[in-house]
């Protein structure tokens, strides 16, 4: 396999596994700055 | 940019996260990422600070952090004089603080109520939110190195019930 290709699959792996160490089941992040459009 | 590095993570469901209306406050402009898991699933506050740092947001954008809530499911129990919460599903767990608002003294009485019941053995699964401390500060020293562990919340709201 590409290299490219296997790092790709490699770390979509790696997003496809849940944490062991998760926490939280929902949040709110409040940031400043924010561009109005 | 922050709300695409939320909406991102595996575990959080892209179709519940919202962008909440920015409010003026003063002479900047707040706005809230409101987020949620997928069923059955847990976010990693990690994985969310990693998702944020690779915006590569940058100084001068005159943005930041000020405050990251969020909801957590697990037991409660004392250690070390200290309350803390276990995640349900999870290795995880928080210590939990007491604010100094009405509304988050309120909460951390209510907390305190179900510990005495139990007589301050491990409680029945609870729900608790709280603002996650170190979370807050201006682009980019915010983002620059994990805030600490054991993670620390302020308890903000409580229910005995999940």
């Amino acid at each position: 396999m590409h290299p490219t290709i296997m790092t790709l699959t490699l770390g979509l792996s790696l997003l496809a596994i849940s944490s062991a160490n998760a926490q939280v089941i929902s949040g709110n992040m409040t940031v400043t700055g924010v561009e109005m459009h | 940019m922050a709300r695409d590095a939320t909406a991102r993570l595996y575990d959080v469901d892209e179709n519940k996260v919202a962008f909440l209306r920015p409010k003026k406050l003063g002479k900047y402009t707040h706005g809230t990422i409101r987020f949620q898991a997928r069923k059955g699933k847990l976010i990693d506050l990690d994985k969310l600070h990693e998702s944020v740092w690779a915006t590569r947001l940058s100084k001068g954008t005159r943005s930041g952090l000020v405050a990251l809530e969020v909801t957590a499911v697990g037991s409660l129990s004392v250690s070390n004089k200290q309350t803390r919460l276990d995640i349900t599903g999870s290795n995880a767990h928080f210590i939990l603080g007491k604010g100094k608002s009405k509304q988050q003294r309120l909460a951390f009485e209510q907390m305190t109520k179900a510990l005495l019941q139990g007589n301050f053995r491990r409680t029945q699964t609870v729900r608790v939110t709280g603002t996650v401390e170190g979370w807050g500060g201006a682009w980019p020293s915010v983002l620059k190195k994990l805030p600490r562990k054991p993670r620390r919340i302020i308890v903000t709201g409580f229910q005995a019930t999940p």
